[in-house]
């Protein structure tokens, strides 16, 4: 029988760890590992029901993105609370996130405007809930984040290629953690106005505003991030 | 890093070391074009080539594949990825996505003395662009203009984002020497005159479309 020259894509073959690693990734952004807590090999093996060797593999991925911190021998722990880092991953997104802001595409496709819209509203109904509620920060920071993420789903929309997808994915999973840790540090005006900004672009289908919008969120996300700092070696190659 | 650091490691700190010897050792190969993109990597003769283990070795492929160096179809094969026009070009606009982030966050703050020494690493790196430009970049050229064009992102506090910029720089670095790109005399001048001018203005944007048009432009001379 002629078989295809490709047939990579007919029948994609999972790897445990990348199940392992979608399970664990899911759990941690949703809050039900909390901040934190203790990864043990042992609990994850009976929990995820596989063997050691791709929940470690798993684990070192977590670690390589920032979601996992792991002191060797010690322990491991879902990463606790560094508010510092949040500027900076705000900042890195918007300028992955305007490359993808094109005319007639995402959020600006025709179809998709009013789901959009809707989102973005339900986002401005979920601010004024957390602006209102101080009682119950952590749950009502993260229903807000939960919501920012949904609008930016809809404005990535479904066709970014797949390099650009694993950037993105490390720094947005990495942000909606720390985001979500934020309680009542998280800076509600700065989310009020990029939401509206983003909701007129969309309105009125300008990709043009659209990207301006993500760039006055990152300009004004970077006046809080610390100062410079003396210059490190190079990139690649030690 | 010396041996002598090794013996002051536990266990796990000696097996951690020799996941990023075998990282390096496979990243450099990949690099230099000893392993070829397309070609199969075969445990078993990784761990008679670099006389280590299997964990390592496999620890090494990961964290290759998550740089997107390497592919797998799971319990079939691992192979260096031959990257195409878009791989290659996505590949150059993470890149310029996070020279523009650096540069947000960093350029407005800038003292004169730092920004001076940006401007005199563009200059340093003239006369290796010079001496390359007629043929495929070679390692030390990319890693020359990667100095240069780093200098802003270096004295940026985004030690965050250092996992997604070594991971998108070796990436494209791959994708450049794979398919043979160039680095234009001409090319890298007109970057230099529009990195200079936004360093003069301290406008990260303007610094960030500078370096996407610089990749962008290197990029499309790919076989």
């Amino acid at each position: 029988m002629p078989v295809p020259h490709d047939r990579q894509t007919v029948i994609e073959r999972r790897l445990h760890k990348d199940d392992v690693h979608e399970t664990l990734l899911a759990a941690i952004t949703a809050g039900a590992l909390p901040a934190g807590s203790r990864l043990r090999d042992a609990d994850l093996e009976s929990w995820l029901g596989v063997s050691r060797t791709p929940i470690r593999a798993a684990l070192v991925r977590l670690e390589h993105t920032g979601l996992v911190e792991t002191l060797p021998q010690r322990w491991t722990r879902v990463a606790v609370a560094r508010p510092a880092t949040v500027p900076a991953l705000v900042v890195a997104l918007c300028a992955l996130w305007r490359d993808l802001v094109t005319e007639g595409q995402g959020a600006l496709a025709p179809h998709a405007e009013h789901d959009a819209r809707r989102a973005f509203a339900r986002c401005a109904t979920t601010l004024d809930a957390y602006r209102a509620d101080v009682s119950h920060d952590a749950d009502r920071c993260r229903a807000l984040v939960d919501d920012v993420f949904a609008c930016v789903a809809l404005l990535r929309g479904g066709g970014v290629p797949e390099v650009v997808r694993g950037t993105l994915d490390d720094l947005e999973s990495r942000l909606r953690h720390q985001a979500a840790l934020l309680g009542r540090r998280l800076d509600a005006e700065l989310v009020r106005t990029a939401i509206g900004e983003a909701d007129v672009a969309v309105a009125t289908a300008d990709a043009g505003r659209l990207r301006g919008a993500l760039d006055e969120l990152a300009r004004r996300a970077a006046q809080s991030c610390p100062g410079p700092s003396p210059a490190r070696g190079p990139w690649w190659r030690p | 890093m010396t041996r002598a650091v090794v013996g002051d490691r536990g266990h796990l700190g000696r097996r951690q070391l020799l996941s990023d010897d075998v990282f390096r050792a496979l990243r450099d190969a990949v690099l230099d074009g000893v392993l070829e993109p397309g070609e199969r990597l075969r445990d078993d003769e990784l761990v008679r080539w670099l006389g280590v283990s299997r964990t390592p070795i496999r620890n090494a492929l990961d964290r290759l594949r998550g740089a997107g160096l390497v592919e797998l179809a799971a319990n079939r094969w691992t192979r260096v990825r031959d990257p195409d026009d878009s791989v290659l070009g996505d590949s150059a606009a993470v890149v310029a996505a996070l020279h523009r982030a650096a540069a947000v966050i960093a350029l407005a703050r800038l003292d004169d003395r730092s920004v001076d020494e940006v401007s005199v690493g563009l200059g340093a790196a003239r006369p290796v662009v010079r001496r390359g430009a007629r043929a495929p970049a070679t390692v030390e050229v990319l890693r020359c203009v990667g100095v240069a064009v780093g200098g802003v992102a270096a004295r940026a506090p985004v030690e965050v984002l250092a996992t997604s910029f070594a991971e998108a720089e070796l990436r494209l670095a791959h994708g450049l020497r794979s398919r043979r790109c160039v680095v234009d005399l001409g090319v890298w001048d007109d970057f230099v005159a529009s990195a200079l001018e936004s360093l003069a203005a301290r406008d990260g944007g303007a610094w960030g479309d500078a370096v996407g048009q610089l990749l962008r432009r290197v990029a499309a001379t790919g076989r």
